[in-house]
Parts: structure tokens; sequence; C-alpha cells
């Protein structure tokens, strides 16, 4: 067992929450972005959280840490919305503009589990640590 | 009515500290992936085993029997919390973490109390 892989663990769910923390960002910052790269509006996108597994049991051998990795960050390719706009410079002969469609009640809601599961995440990295400098007094 | 030698007692306070450690680490992970779906929450069971080594006569020497336990690790696949089908526990694993740091804090003391306890015999008392 690796004396701190769980640091290691700890450290990715950081990573990951941070992860999706700027693809929130990134929602709510394109809420009304009519172009893009690809063409068309920008479109939602979320992150997909996959564990890694972590054969508890080997590892007292092996060196292989669990945790949670992004496996990928996926467009809603349904989430767009026709609103009438003729003014608007990306309007169809019709007047619609395809907008994009998020929520940002639903984008904050996300914002706020991402932003207590990192406290979490953060709480379990310190426990390792208090842990880890209890082990190295022993003795003293 | 076993008798324990102070290698016993190391041997069992050593092994304890090895499991607090892997519970730790296993709380880590379930802590790590609250949000992921379809993950179950993982458990470590020692402390039964333990009981049941102290609580047997056994042919080899105490030290060695607990030296050769092995925690397990456990998935529970009974319960899931929300939608997602993962069944972490935020509050649960909370407690569970801070109560995991407190029983390592105690036995790290137990065993530097066992060191200094021996090694003041080994001094002659001094």
């Amino acid at each position: 067992m690796p004396f701190l892989s769980s640091l290691n663990i700890s450290g990715s769910g950081l990573t990951a929450q941070k992860l999706r923390m700027d693809v929130i960002a990134q929602n709510i910052a394109n809420a009304e972005t009519t172009r893009t790269e690809a063409g068309g509006p920008y479109l939602k996108k979320s992150v997909i959280f996959t564990e890694q597994t972590a054969s508890f049991n080997s590892a007292l051998r092996s060196a292989q840490a669990g945790g949670v990795a992004v496996t990928g960050i996926v467009e809603n390719r349904d989430a767009v919305a026709r609103v009438y706009d003729p003014g608007h410079p990306d309007a169809d002969e019709l007047g619609y503009v395809s907008m994009p469609q998020i929520n940002t009640t639903e984008e904050m809601v996300d914002m706020i589990s991402a932003s207590r599961s990192y406290q979490a995440n953060i709480t379990a990295f310190n426990a390792a640590k208090y842990m880890a400098g209890k082990a190295l007094e022993i003795g003293k | 009515m076993q008798c324990f030698s102070t290698n016993d007692s190391i041997a069992a306070m050593q092994k304890s500290l090895d499991a607090l450690w892997l519970r730790q680490q296993v709380i880590s992970d379930n802590i790590a992936n609250q949000d992921t779906p379809g993950y179950k929450s993982k458990t470590v069971s020692f402390e039964e085993l333990l009981l049941k080594t102290l609580s047997s006569p056994g042919e080899s020497p105490f030290e060695e029997r607990v030296l050769a336990l092995k925690p397990k690790v456990k998935q529970d696949n009974s319960l899931s919390m929300g939608e997602d089908d993962n069944s972490v526990d935020a509050d649960a694993e909370n407690i569970a973490l801070v109560r995991t740091q407190l029983q390592y804090q105690a036995m790290a003391q137990a065993l530097s109390g066992e060191i200094s306890r021996m090694s003041y015999v080994l001094n002659g008392g001094k």
C-alpha cells in the first residue's frame, strides 16, 4: 500500500470537481452565445465522472490507487431553444434565433453541489495528512 | 484467558493502525466518488476479525495469528441514495472519517506509550 495514496484519491476528487466547476462556468458564460466554431449556438456541456477502480484487498501490494476521473465532456445536442427576435443578427427569415437552452438556476445548483463536493474532498485530504502526521510521531 | 506479551499488543496495535489507514483510504475513495453515477460505497471490516482472534485460542502464537489478519473491503450493493444509483451518504462518510481519524490517533498514542514503557524498562527504570 503506497503510504500516501489516499492523498492522490482525494486529489483526483478535487481535480474532477474543479473541472466540473469550469464546465459550469463555461455554460453560464455562454448562455447567450449564438455562434460557435462548429456553427450554430453554444450547446450545454456536462462532465462524465467514472470511478477509477482500486482493488483495496490487493492494494496492500500493488500501487494502484482509486479515486475518480472525468472521462469525457459531452454536449447536449437538444439544448437549443428557438427564440423570436427578428432584430438579432443571427435571426432566420422567420425572425427566430437558435439560442442555447441553459437553465441558469440549474447551473447554480450544480455549482453549489460541485463546491460542496470539493470541500468534502479537502476534508478527507486533511484527515489523511493528519493521520500520516500521527503515524510519524509514533515512538516520540 | 490468554496472557499477552508486549509483542502481542504491539502486533495488535500495528494491525489496527493498518486497518484504520485502509478504512481512511476507502472513505476518501467514497467521498471522491460521491457524484459518480452507479458508484457503490465501500466499507472496511476489521474489528470483528480481531475480536474473533482475541476470543478464540488457536494453535499458533497470538502474534502470528494477528499479523496474518487481512481487513476486508466490502461493497454495499443494497442502498441507493439518488437517481443516479450512487449509494454514498456524504454525512455518514464524514462521520466515519472523523471517527477513523480519532481512533488512529488513540492507537498511535497507545503504541507510543507501549514503546516508552519498554524503553523505560530497558533503561533500568531511569
